[in-house]
Protein backbone atom coordinates (compact mmCIF):
# COMPACT_ATOMS: atom_id res chain seq x y z
CA UNK A 1 0.00 0.00 0.00
CA UNK A 2 1.47 3.09 -1.03
CA UNK A 3 1.56 5.97 1.35
CA UNK A 4 0.36 9.04 -0.18
CA UNK A 5 2.72 11.81 0.24
CA UNK A 6 0.86 14.97 1.02
CA UNK A 7 2.45 18.34 1.29
CA UNK A 8 1.45 20.01 4.56
CA UNK A 9 0.85 23.63 4.24
CA UNK A 10 0.64 25.68 7.45
CA UNK A 11 -2.59 27.26 8.24
CA UNK A 12 -0.97 30.61 8.71
CA UNK A 13 2.67 31.79 8.52
CA UNK A 14 2.04 34.28 11.32
CA UNK A 15 1.69 31.63 13.92
CA UNK A 16 4.71 29.90 12.56
CA UNK A 17 6.62 33.15 12.95
CA UNK A 18 5.34 33.53 16.49
CA UNK A 19 6.49 30.01 17.36
CA UNK A 20 9.83 30.72 15.78
CA UNK A 21 10.14 33.93 17.74
CA UNK A 22 9.27 32.15 20.94
CA UNK A 23 11.75 29.40 20.28
CA UNK A 24 14.44 31.95 19.41
CA UNK A 25 13.76 33.90 22.56
CA UNK A 26 13.93 30.78 24.72
CA UNK A 27 17.10 29.58 22.97
CA UNK A 28 18.77 32.97 23.24
CA UNK A 29 17.92 33.17 26.90
CA UNK A 30 19.24 29.68 27.54
CA UNK A 31 22.50 30.49 25.72
CA UNK A 32 22.86 33.77 27.57
CA UNK A 33 22.20 32.19 30.96
CA UNK A 34 24.61 29.37 30.15
CA UNK A 35 27.37 31.77 29.20
CA UNK A 36 26.83 33.88 32.24
CA UNK A 37 26.80 30.88 34.56
CA UNK A 38 29.90 29.42 33.03
CA UNK A 39 31.74 32.67 33.15
CA UNK A 40 30.85 33.38 36.73
CA UNK A 41 30.87 29.93 38.30
CA UNK A 42 32.76 27.86 35.73
CA UNK A 43 30.02 25.29 35.76
CA UNK A 44 26.55 25.04 34.42
CA UNK A 45 24.59 22.36 36.25
CA UNK A 46 26.42 22.15 39.58
CA UNK A 47 25.99 24.39 42.62
CA UNK A 48 29.32 25.76 43.62
CA UNK A 49 30.32 25.10 47.27
CA UNK A 50 32.96 26.98 49.06
CA UNK B 1 -5.96 24.85 13.13
CA UNK B 2 -8.36 25.55 15.80
CA UNK B 3 -8.74 28.85 17.47
CA UNK B 4 -7.62 27.38 20.79
CA UNK B 5 -4.37 26.27 19.19
CA UNK B 6 -3.83 29.71 17.85
CA UNK B 7 -4.58 31.16 21.24
CA UNK B 8 -2.07 28.80 22.84
CA UNK B 9 0.60 29.74 20.27
CA UNK B 10 0.10 33.39 20.96
CA UNK B 11 0.12 32.89 24.75
CA UNK B 12 3.22 30.65 24.49
CA UNK B 13 5.02 33.29 22.53
CA UNK B 14 4.03 36.09 24.87
CA UNK B 15 4.92 34.24 28.04
CA UNK B 16 8.12 32.92 26.47
CA UNK B 17 9.23 36.42 25.67
CA UNK B 18 8.14 37.69 29.05
CA UNK B 19 9.92 34.86 30.86
CA UNK B 20 13.03 35.29 28.79
CA UNK B 21 13.01 38.99 29.53
CA UNK B 22 12.66 38.40 33.25
CA UNK B 23 15.43 35.78 33.22
CA UNK B 24 17.79 37.94 31.23
CA UNK B 25 17.07 40.90 33.45
CA UNK B 26 17.64 38.86 36.60
CA UNK B 27 20.80 37.22 35.36
CA UNK B 28 22.16 40.47 34.08
CA UNK B 29 21.49 42.24 37.32
CA UNK B 30 22.55 39.37 39.61
CA UNK B 31 25.77 39.67 41.63
CA UNK B 32 28.80 37.60 40.89
CA UNK B 33 28.65 35.69 44.14
CA UNK B 34 31.79 33.72 43.47
CA UNK B 35 33.79 36.84 42.89
CA UNK B 36 32.38 38.39 46.01
CA UNK B 37 33.04 35.18 47.89
CA UNK B 38 36.63 35.16 46.72
CA UNK B 39 37.02 38.81 47.65
CA UNK B 40 35.57 38.17 51.08
CA UNK B 41 37.72 35.10 51.43
CA UNK B 42 40.76 37.13 50.57
CA UNK B 43 39.73 39.74 53.09
CA UNK B 44 39.20 37.05 55.72
CA UNK B 45 42.60 35.59 54.95
CA UNK B 46 44.19 38.98 55.21
CA UNK B 47 42.35 39.63 58.44
CA UNK B 48 43.45 36.25 59.78
CA UNK B 49 47.03 37.09 58.84
CA UNK B 50 46.72 40.47 60.52
CA UNK B 51 45.19 38.79 63.53
CA UNK B 52 48.05 36.33 63.70
CA UNK B 53 50.63 39.07 63.34
CA UNK B 54 48.83 41.16 65.95
CA UNK B 55 48.74 38.15 68.24
CA UNK B 56 52.46 37.65 67.68
CA UNK B 57 53.10 41.30 68.38
CA UNK B 58 50.91 41.04 71.44
CA UNK B 59 52.89 38.03 72.61
CA UNK B 60 56.13 39.87 72.02
CA UNK B 61 54.77 42.87 73.86
CA UNK B 62 53.73 40.62 76.72
CA UNK B 63 57.18 39.07 76.79
CA UNK B 64 58.78 42.51 76.73
CA UNK B 65 56.46 43.65 79.48
CA UNK B 66 57.27 40.59 81.56
CA UNK B 67 60.98 41.19 81.00
CA UNK B 68 60.56 44.85 81.89
CA UNK B 69 58.57 43.92 84.98
CA UNK B 70 61.33 41.50 86.02
CA UNK B 71 63.95 44.21 85.45
CA UNK B 72 61.91 46.72 87.41
CA UNK B 73 61.47 44.24 90.24
CA UNK B 74 65.22 43.57 90.27
CA UNK B 75 65.89 47.31 90.18
CA UNK B 76 63.36 47.81 92.94
CA UNK B 77 65.13 45.22 95.06
CA UNK B 78 68.53 46.79 94.39
CA UNK B 79 67.10 50.22 95.22
CA UNK B 80 65.69 48.85 98.45
CA UNK B 81 69.11 47.43 99.28
CA UNK B 82 70.78 50.74 98.47
CA UNK B 83 68.14 52.55 100.52
CA UNK B 84 68.94 50.33 103.48
CA UNK B 85 72.65 51.00 103.04
CA UNK B 86 72.00 54.72 102.71
CA UNK B 87 69.92 54.67 105.88
CA UNK B 88 72.79 52.97 107.69
CA UNK B 89 75.24 55.52 106.28
CA UNK B 90 72.95 58.38 107.28
CA UNK B 91 72.79 56.95 110.79
CA UNK B 92 76.58 56.71 110.91
CA UNK B 93 76.92 60.24 109.54
CA UNK B 94 74.49 61.57 112.15
CA UNK B 95 76.45 59.81 114.88
CA UNK B 96 79.73 61.21 113.58
CA UNK B 97 78.24 64.69 113.31
CA UNK B 98 77.11 64.48 116.93
CA UNK B 99 80.61 63.38 117.97
CA UNK B 100 82.16 66.17 115.91
CA UNK B 101 79.73 68.67 117.43
CA UNK B 102 80.76 67.51 120.89
CA UNK B 103 84.43 67.85 119.89
CA UNK B 104 83.79 71.34 118.56
CA UNK B 105 82.14 72.37 121.82
CA UNK B 106 85.05 70.87 123.79
CA UNK B 107 87.52 72.61 121.50
CA UNK B 108 85.64 75.86 122.01
CA UNK B 109 86.11 75.53 125.76
CA UNK B 110 89.78 74.72 125.34
CA UNK B 111 90.21 77.65 122.95
CA UNK B 112 88.47 79.93 125.42
CA UNK B 113 90.84 78.76 128.15
CA UNK B 114 93.82 79.27 125.86
CA UNK B 115 92.53 82.71 124.96
CA UNK B 116 92.29 83.64 128.63
CA UNK B 117 95.78 82.24 129.21
CA UNK B 118 97.12 84.22 126.25
CA UNK B 119 95.38 87.33 127.56
CA UNK B 120 97.01 86.81 130.96
CA UNK B 121 100.38 86.23 129.28
CA UNK B 122 99.84 89.37 127.25
CA UNK B 123 99.12 91.37 130.39
CA UNK B 124 102.19 89.83 132.01
CA UNK B 125 104.21 90.66 128.89
CA UNK B 126 103.02 94.25 129.02
CA UNK B 127 103.95 94.45 132.67
CA UNK B 128 107.32 92.89 131.89
CA UNK B 129 107.84 95.38 129.05
CA UNK B 130 106.96 98.24 131.36
CA UNK B 131 109.32 96.85 133.97
CA UNK B 132 112.00 96.41 131.30
CA UNK B 133 111.50 100.00 130.18
CA UNK B 134 111.86 101.16 133.76
CA UNK B 135 114.93 99.00 134.21
CA UNK B 136 116.37 100.32 130.97
CA UNK B 137 115.78 103.87 132.13
CA UNK B 138 117.36 103.03 135.47
CA UNK B 139 120.29 101.41 133.68
CA UNK B 140 120.70 104.47 131.53
CA UNK B 141 120.68 106.73 134.57
CA UNK B 142 123.08 104.41 136.41
CA UNK B 143 125.34 104.29 133.37
CA UNK B 144 125.26 108.05 133.20
CA UNK B 145 126.02 108.26 136.88
CA UNK B 146 128.80 105.67 136.44
CA UNK B 147 130.31 107.70 133.66
CA UNK B 148 130.18 110.79 135.81
CA UNK B 149 131.75 108.87 138.68
CA UNK B 150 134.41 107.45 136.39
CA UNK B 151 135.17 110.91 135.13
CA UNK B 152 135.27 112.22 138.67
CA UNK B 153 137.35 109.21 139.69
CA UNK B 154 139.81 109.88 136.90
CA UNK B 155 139.99 113.50 138.01
CA UNK B 156 140.47 112.41 141.61
CA UNK B 157 143.12 109.89 140.58
CA UNK B 158 144.94 112.56 138.64
CA UNK B 159 144.53 114.89 141.60
CA UNK B 160 145.71 112.10 143.91
CA UNK B 161 148.75 111.47 141.75
CA UNK B 162 149.46 115.17 141.81
CA UNK B 163 148.98 115.26 145.56
CA UNK B 164 151.15 112.18 146.00
CA UNK B 165 153.84 113.83 143.90
CA UNK B 166 153.48 116.98 145.96
CA UNK B 167 153.44 114.89 149.12
CA UNK B 168 156.52 113.11 147.97
CA UNK B 169 158.24 116.38 147.22
CA UNK B 170 157.16 117.73 150.56
CA UNK B 171 158.35 114.60 152.31
CA UNK B 172 161.66 114.93 150.55
CA UNK B 173 161.78 118.58 151.49
CA UNK B 174 160.76 117.64 155.01
CA UNK B 175 163.47 115.03 155.26
CA UNK B 176 165.91 117.53 153.86
CA UNK B 177 164.76 120.10 156.36
CA UNK B 178 164.95 117.54 159.17
CA UNK B 179 168.41 116.72 158.13
CA UNK B 180 169.24 120.39 157.93
CA UNK B 181 167.58 121.38 161.17
CA UNK B 182 168.62 118.27 163.00
CA UNK B 183 165.67 116.80 164.83
CA UNK B 184 163.27 119.75 164.86
CA UNK B 185 159.68 119.17 163.84
CA UNK B 186 157.88 121.15 161.16
CA UNK B 187 154.34 122.17 160.76
CA UNK B 188 152.20 119.56 158.98
CA UNK B 189 149.13 121.65 158.22
CA UNK B 190 149.51 121.32 154.51
CA UNK B 191 150.22 117.60 154.69
CA UNK B 192 147.22 116.96 156.89
CA UNK B 193 145.10 118.76 154.45
CA UNK B 194 146.43 116.59 151.66
CA UNK B 195 145.87 113.39 153.66
CA UNK B 196 142.30 114.43 154.44
CA UNK B 197 141.69 115.01 150.82
CA UNK B 198 143.23 111.63 150.00
CA UNK B 199 141.10 109.74 152.49
CA UNK B 200 137.84 111.29 151.30
CA UNK B 201 138.19 109.92 147.80
CA UNK B 202 138.21 106.15 148.59
CA UNK B 203 135.14 106.51 150.82
CA UNK B 204 133.12 107.95 147.96
CA UNK B 205 134.53 105.40 145.57
CA UNK B 206 133.53 102.50 147.83
CA UNK B 207 130.06 103.91 148.33
CA UNK B 208 129.56 104.29 144.61
CA UNK B 209 131.15 100.96 143.76
CA UNK B 210 128.82 99.13 146.15
CA UNK B 211 125.87 100.60 144.35
CA UNK B 212 127.13 100.20 140.81
CA UNK B 213 129.48 97.22 140.46
CA UNK B 214 127.60 93.96 140.18
CA UNK B 215 128.72 90.59 141.48
CA UNK B 216 128.38 87.57 139.21
CA UNK B 217 128.53 83.86 140.00
CA UNK B 218 126.95 80.47 139.50
CA UNK B 219 124.50 78.32 141.41
CA UNK B 220 126.67 75.58 142.97
CA UNK B 221 124.14 73.65 145.08
CA UNK B 222 120.36 73.47 145.29
CA UNK B 223 118.47 72.14 148.32
CA UNK B 224 114.82 72.15 147.29
CA UNK B 225 113.73 70.51 150.52
CA UNK B 226 114.75 73.55 152.56
CA UNK B 227 114.60 75.96 149.61
CA UNK B 228 118.26 76.87 150.10
CA UNK B 229 120.63 77.67 147.26
CA UNK B 230 124.40 77.97 147.42
CA UNK B 231 126.24 80.35 145.10
CA UNK B 232 129.90 80.37 144.11
CA UNK B 233 130.80 83.85 145.47
CA UNK B 234 131.54 84.76 149.09
CA UNK B 235 132.99 87.46 151.29
CA UNK B 236 136.19 87.41 149.26
CA UNK B 237 134.16 88.67 146.34
CA UNK B 238 132.29 91.28 148.40
CA UNK B 239 129.16 89.32 149.26
CA UNK B 240 127.41 90.34 152.47
CA UNK B 241 124.45 88.91 154.35
CA UNK B 242 121.15 90.32 153.13
CA UNK B 243 122.34 90.89 149.58
CA UNK B 244 119.89 89.95 146.82
CA UNK B 245 121.06 87.91 143.84
CA UNK B 246 119.00 87.42 140.67
CA UNK B 247 119.09 83.93 139.17
CA UNK B 248 118.85 83.76 135.35
CA UNK B 249 119.13 81.02 132.74
CA UNK B 250 119.91 82.56 129.40
CA UNK B 251 117.37 85.37 129.01
CA UNK B 252 114.90 83.76 131.41
CA UNK B 253 114.46 85.07 134.94
CA UNK B 254 114.33 82.19 137.43
CA UNK B 255 114.13 83.61 140.98
CA UNK B 256 115.84 85.82 143.56
CA UNK B 257 118.19 84.65 146.31
CA UNK B 258 118.50 86.61 149.56
CA UNK B 259 121.86 85.74 151.16
CA UNK B 260 121.58 84.49 154.72
CA UNK B 261 124.93 82.71 155.26
CA UNK B 262 128.27 83.91 153.95
CA UNK B 263 131.63 82.09 153.71
CA UNK B 264 134.86 83.26 152.20
CA UNK B 265 134.36 81.57 148.82
CA UNK B 266 130.63 80.75 148.81
CA UNK B 267 127.39 81.87 150.29
CA UNK B 268 123.87 80.52 150.77
CA UNK B 269 120.46 82.09 150.76
CA UNK B 270 116.70 81.48 150.52
CA UNK B 271 114.51 81.72 147.41
CA UNK B 272 112.14 84.56 146.67
CA UNK B 273 109.98 85.54 143.63
CA UNK B 274 110.23 81.97 142.34
CA UNK B 275 109.18 81.74 138.64
CA UNK B 276 110.79 78.31 138.26
CA UNK B 277 113.22 76.32 140.32
CA UNK B 278 116.95 76.98 139.84
CA UNK B 279 119.46 74.38 138.69
CA UNK B 280 123.16 73.94 139.30
CA UNK B 281 125.01 76.11 136.78
CA UNK B 282 122.42 78.91 136.54
CA UNK B 283 123.85 82.44 136.55
CA UNK B 284 123.49 84.65 139.63
CA UNK B 285 124.04 88.38 139.63
CA UNK B 286 123.24 91.31 141.84
CA UNK B 287 121.89 93.22 138.85
CA UNK B 288 119.83 92.14 135.86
Amino acid sequence: MAIEQKKVNPASNVYTALLAAACLAVFSTAVYVTIICYNQYETIFKVVKP
Amino acid sequence: MSSFTKFLIVMLTVFSIFLCGIVVTYVASANNWKQEYNALDDQISALKKNLASEQNRLMEKEKQLETRIDELLAENNSLKTELTKMEVQVGDALRESRINLQRVSDSTGVIEGLRQTIEGMRVSLDATRTDLTDKTAQLASVSKKLNEINTELDNKIVELDTLEAVNKQLLEKSSDLEKMIGGKTVSTGTVTTIKDAATVIPVEYVAVSENIVSLNGLVSEVDMKNKLVTVSVGTADGVASGMRFHVTRGDQFICDIVITHVDSDKSAGVLELVQSYPKVGDNVSTSL
